[in-house]
């Protein structure tokens, strides 16, 4: 019953994707994240709502960078550890034993979930909610991180030249979707 | 032909020998010739051979007596300065025996060459005092005086056995206490090193064993430092060598209990903190402190011994010191026995003397009763020729020839009367032959008497010599002894002198001890101030330190409320997270919106950080909290050893203020005995002055003896000359 209706919310915001992302008004565009690695940025248009990662369901015999499901104001969401779907997804392969996303996991304090717009029932856990940004915070030059993963509208550093990888989540949503998450 | 002996048959021959009879109104000696001679009080009349035989016998009765007494009272009167010479230094080698046993006692080895001396001496004073039974036969001891004598010997014999326990036992006091200092600063190391490792692990962590074993040396620290306290007071000792079986079985007990602390098992914590080489130095230390222990035990009962003995000298000495003023009262009591003896000797010179005189009276008067009879032969030749004159008709011839003969008679008699008594008359057969036979018998008789009279003299001359001779010596020495008496007097009165110095010195001695006392008391009380304000300030410790701990609770509150503080800036955060969101999605129309939460946001932040710096600032406040409570609870561990340390001076104070009542106590003993002896001394003066007295008595007697005798040497020298006139010699 909690599938069919995911599989049903995900298929339906699957041709709205990438629209609401290109309008950029207002001083802040982003939200900031801090992983065990790395640090992030969430387009404010493309995120629905940031929330506590907690009372996380635990599933078993699902990919390595699904962490579980979550209930969002009686909503079920899905939960994906976003580096993992990132770095360790792309290469993963099914045999990766269950223990190493309890792992991946740890160091998430927040979850994001998606616009209404992209229509994804899914909560990105992407470690700890480090505030707003905007474009002045980050005075250097984009750069283009396709090398890193495909999934990344680009690299941009701040004023202390600290890398931070703007994640391109309608692209995240489609490579989801191609991934299979059906089922 | 003897007509006058023999009374004739005629009656003419009667006539003459008649007139004679007649004409002699003297009384005449019955047909001996021997003639009565009358004697003034009671001797009376008897004859002259009688008075000399008479006389004779008592001069050679009294002659020996006077000698022999006067020699037996010379010879006791040395025996008795001996005794009393002997029974002085024998006072004081005894009271210098039972002082050098004290200094024996007190570790001082040096006395103990001059203590066997001064005890052979004493051997040596009592063979004068028992005096040479050869040399001083003459001299009566007294029962009293044996008595006394045995007792002193036996005194004597005791007081060397100690001198000689003493000697030998010389090193062990020394030995004593040099092990109780040593025990004392091994207990106090000991006790120093386990303070230490107390201190080491911090308070509270004490392992029930280790208290025991705390205790144990603490206790062993202060039964050593008490003993060693002690050990410095004189009158303590005894006290403490009585108490040193007890003591040492307690130390024993407290050894015993340590070494079952040591051995009992501890907590991993406790065991990390002692390392096992202080353990081992401790055990070794415990060790040592029970060999020493053991060591002081031996010590402690040969010096128990040494003390005895000691004490036995002294109390010798004080019974020698009443036996020997006993027994120079005894020989002063024989002294005034022996002015009998003079009394008997003077008698017996005075009987001499007297027996010397009659002597010569009798010699006198006998002389001059030969002179009277040749007188007398003299008238009766006379008679004779008026006779014969008479009857010159009848006996003409006879007549011439007796003339003849009593003219030779007369011109021989002239040589006797002039006092030739080795010439004889001629016998003849004529009238003068019995005449001349019985002058012959009187002179051979007169030559007898002067020769006995001569000879007596000379007796008389050569004894009044050697009994003058005696006197003189007898002179000297009792000048002698006035003066060693004088001496003797004089140094008494010094000796008493100093002992009254000794006297006012221990009464400022006394005084410096209740000064002492006093400072005592007042130290004690400072101590006690001290206890005091370390109280307070304890107490004010415990306050702050409750203060700080007050504190530090309020500031993990504090901590609380800065975590609940932080909580709700992430909260706020995520929720102007959100409204950025909504903002966002919202478009235009949320432009506003999204502003004021970005403001939200920052503001959030800001709350953030400052949460961040106050929790930074609380747990350092926490920190210094922390700090300052265990710097507290270490002054407060310290106060408390130190009003442990205070307890300890107050309690040493007390022990001082103690010591010091018992000093001054003991000081003004020796104070009163001292003036006693002051007493004592002055008495003794006061017997010598009469002592004195009496010798000099004794010696004006003798002087009057040797005068007497001079004057009875001078009697002698004139009888001597008056017959010397006679010859008797051919």
């Amino acid at each position: 019953m909690l599938l069919p209706t995911m599989q049903a919310g995900l298929r339906g915001a699957s041709d709205q994707a990438g629209e609401p992302g290109r309008t950029q008004s207002g001083s802040a565009q982003w939200l900031a994240f801090a992983a065990s690695q790395r640090r992030y940025l969430f387009a404010l248009e493309h995120v629905g709502e940031v929330l506590q990662a907690r009372d996380i369901t635990k599933i078993p015999f699902t990919q390595p960078w699904f962490c579980g499901a979550v209930n969002v104001r009686g909503v079920l969401h899905g939960v994906i550890d976003l580096e993992a779907f990132l770095f360790l997804g792309g290469n993963a392969q099914d045999g990766i034993p269950h223990r190493s996303r309890v792992h991946a996991n740890a160091n998430s304090d927040h979850m994001v979930t998606f616009n209404a717009a992209l229509n994804w029932p899914c909560a990105l856990a992407a470690g700890s909610l480090q505030g707003l940004r905007s474009p002045a915070d980050f005075p250097g030059a984009t750069d283009d991180g396709s090398a890193e993963s495909p999934l990344l509208v680009g690299i941009r550093r701040d004023t202390l030249n600290a890398r931070w990888l703007e994640v391109d989540l309608p692209a995240v949503v489609a490579s989801a979707r191609a991934r299979g998450i059906t089922a | 032909m003897r007509p006058f002996s023999n009374s004739s048959p005629n009656g003419n021959a009667v006539t003459p020998g008649a007139a004679v009879a007649a004409a002699s109104d003297k009384p005449i000696g019955d047909a001996t010739g021997e003639q009565l001679v009358t004697l003034p009080f009671f001797l009376g009349k008897r004859t002259a051979r009688q008075f000399r035989r008479l006389f004779s016998g008592v001069l050679l009765l009294s002659l020996p007596l006077t000698l022999g007494t006067l020699g037996q009272q010379y010879i006791t009167q040395q025996a008795a300065i001996q005794k009393i010479a002997a029974s002085s230094t024998m006072t004081s080698d005894m009271r210098y025996l039972a002082k050098a046993a004290d200094l024996v006692l007190h570790g001082n080895a040096t006395v103990r060459d001059p203590m066997n001396q001064r005890a052979n001496a004493l051997g040596k004073a009592l063979v004068r005092l028992e005096l040479d039974p050869v040399l001083y036969r003459m001299v009566l001891v007294r029962e009293e005086e044996a008595q006394r004598v045995g007792k002193i010997a036996q005194l004597i014999a005791r007081a060397r056995s100690d001198t000689v326990l003493v000697a030998h036992t010389q090193d062990a006091p020394a030995d004593a206490s040099a092990l109780l200092h040593a025990l004392q600063k091994d207990t106090a190391a000991y006790a120093e090193n386990l303070h230490n490792l107390t201190l080491l692990k911090g308070s509270g962590t004490r392992v029930p064993a280790e208290v025991a074993e705390w205790d144990a040396i603490a206790a062993m620290a202060t039964l050593s430092s008490r003993w060693v306290d002690s050990l410095h007071l004189t009158a303590q000792v005894s006290g403490v060598l009585q108490q040193m079986p007890d003591a040492l079985a307690g130390f024993a007990l407290r050894e015993h209990a340590l070494v079952e602390a040591m051995a009992s098992p501890r907590p991993a914590g406790a065991s990390e903190l002692m390392t096992g080489s202080q353990i081992a130095t401790l055990m070794r230390n415990g060790r040592a402190l029970s060999e020493m222990a053991q060591n002081l035990q031996a010590a402690t009962d040969a010096m128990a011994q040494t003390h005895n003995a000691a004490l036995r000298l002294d109390a010798a000495s004080d019974q020698m010191d009443q036996e020997i003023s006993a027994l120079q009262d005894t020989l002063l009591e024989g002294k005034s026995d022996k002015s009998a003896m003079l009394v008997v000797g003077l008698l017996s010179s005075v009987l001499a003397l007297t027996s010397l005189v009659g002597l010569l009276y009798v010699r006198f008067s006998q002389k001059d009763h030969q002179q009277m009879l040749v007188n007398h032969a003299r008238q009766e030749a006379a008679l004779r020729v008026e006779w014969a004159e008479s009857a010159a008709d009848e006996a003409r011839q006879a007549n011439q020839t007796s003339q003849l003969a009593i003219f030779r008679l007369m011109q021989e008699l002239q040589d006797i009367a002039d006092g030739d008594l080795t010439k004889r008359v001629t016998v003849s057969e004529d009238l003068t032959g019995g005449i001349a036979d019985a002058i012959n018998y009187t002179v051979e008789e007169l030559h007898e008497l002067v020769l006995g009279v001569q000879r007596t003299a000379a007796q008389v001359d050569s004894t009044t010599t050697r009994v003058d001779s005696n006197s003189m010596v007898l002179l000297e020495s009792s000048h002698n002894q006035l003066t060693l008496i004088h001496t003797a007097g004089e140094s008494m009165l010094h000796l008493a002198a100093q002992v009254g110095t000794i006297s006012a010195q221990a009464q400022s001695s006394a005084t410096a001890a209740r000064q002492s006392r006093a400072a005592a008391d007042t130290g004690l009380t400072a101590v006690q101030d001290a206890i005091n304000s370390t109280q307070h300030l304890r107490e004010q410790i415990q306050e702050t330190s409750k203060r700080i701990k007050r504190l530090g609770e309020s500031s993990k509150e504090i901590g609380e409320i800065t975590g609940l503080i932080t909580e709700i800036t992430t909260q706020t955060n995520l929720l102007a997270a959100n409204a950025a969101i909504q903002a966002a999605s919202a478009g235009e129309a949320g432009r506003g919106f999204a502003v004021v939460s970005e403001e939200v946001v920052q503001l959030a932040e800001r709350s953030a950080n400052a949460a961040r710096q106050i929790t930074a600032l609380v747990s350092g406040i926490q920190t210094d909290a922390q700090n300052a409570m265990n710097a507290m609870e270490r002054v407060a561990q310290d106060v408390v050893e130190g009003t442990r340390l205070a307890d300890r001076a107050g309690l040493a104070l007390t022990h001082i203020d103690r010591l010091s009542a018992d000093v001054a106590l003991q000081i003004e003993g020796i104070s009163a005995v001292a003036t006693h002896e002051s007493d004592s001394a002055g008495l003794i003066a006061k017997d010598i002055r009469e002592i004195f007295a009496v010798v000099e008595k004794t010696a004006e007697g003798t002087r009057s003896n040797a005068d007497t005798v001079r004057s009875l040497k001078t009697a002698a020298n004139e009888l001597k000359n008056s017959v010397a006139r006679f010859r008797v010699a051919a």
